[in-house]
């Protein structure tokens, strides 16, 4: 997932921590605001945050997270709430896995 | 090189804003209001952008309705359509071909996220902006 980060960003090894800092800060916040706006039977705003976790998930490599959210956003925005709750249930755990490989590779540099 | 990034969402807008930072000023906006005050405000200062990168989805204003209210900021302002900013829109997937032909004209290149350095500079390269 690193590696294919630092290859986008032509191997800025420190620009790849700046943007894995903002994820790690940011996408919680992301996903606790998606629960509000579910327990809101909110489906325009659902489906925008999940949009915006999705777009988080792709500058960081995370392929599951991104297509979660992109399902998320799809069903949100067809008022499918019982495939929008079903899939809720493994945001969190996937959240857990660019999560886990982003502090497994904080100090990685851009020839390793 | 001047420019203006608007992006709702936090790690893209870092991103973006780092990326061009390389390139000389870049200022922030996180809707398509914000965008189109800031637009005002600097041809108000006689201190244009010379290139925005713009979400299309975004709460509020979105990228395209930002976009046609900046070229129409530069049509009451005299600015010919030859020398308006050029305006980078940035999207999550390909955009459908209907929205695609609906900024066509008032845009100069599209990217598809996640943004690729080398494609960024290739545009902005192609645009005139660096050499």
């Amino acid at each position: 997932m690193t590696r294919q980060v630092l290859s986008r960003l032509e191997g800025d090894n420190e620009l790849a921590q700046i943007v894995f800092a903002a994820f790690l800060e940011d996408v919680p916040l992301q996903i606790q605001a998606l629960k509000k706006l579910l327990a809101d039977r909110d489906d325009a705003g659902s489906a925008r945050q999940a949009h915006s976790i999705r777009g988080a998930s792709a500058n960081v490599g995370g392929e599951l997270l991104g297509k979660l959210a992109a399902e998320i956003e799809k069903a949100a925005g067809a008022g499918d709430w019982h495939s929008v709750i079903t899939r809720m249930d493994e945001l969190d755990r996937q959240f857990g896995l660019p999560e886990d490989a982003i502090r497994r590779n904080e100090s990685v540099g851009p020839n390793r | 090189m001047k420019t203006l990034v608007v992006e709702d969402e936090l790690t893209s807008r870092i991103l973006m804003q780092n990326l061009l930072a390389r390139y000389g000023q870049c200022h922030i906006a996180v809707d398509g209001e914000d965008a189109v005050e800031a637009f005002r405000i600097s041809l108000a200062e006689a201190a244009p952008y010379d290139l925005i990168c713009m979400d299309i989805r975004m709460p509020g204003m979105d990228g395209i309705e930002a976009v046609r209210q900046i070229r129409a900021v530069e049509t009451e302002d005299g600015v010919l359509s030859t020398n308006g900013v050029k305006i980078i829109m940035q999207t999550s997937t390909d955009p459908p071909k209907q929205v695609v032909g609906s900024f066509h004209a008032l845009c100069d290149a599209y990217l598809v996220k996640p943004i690729e350095a080398a494609s960024l500079s290739e545009e902005i390269r192609r645009m005139g902006l660096i050499s």
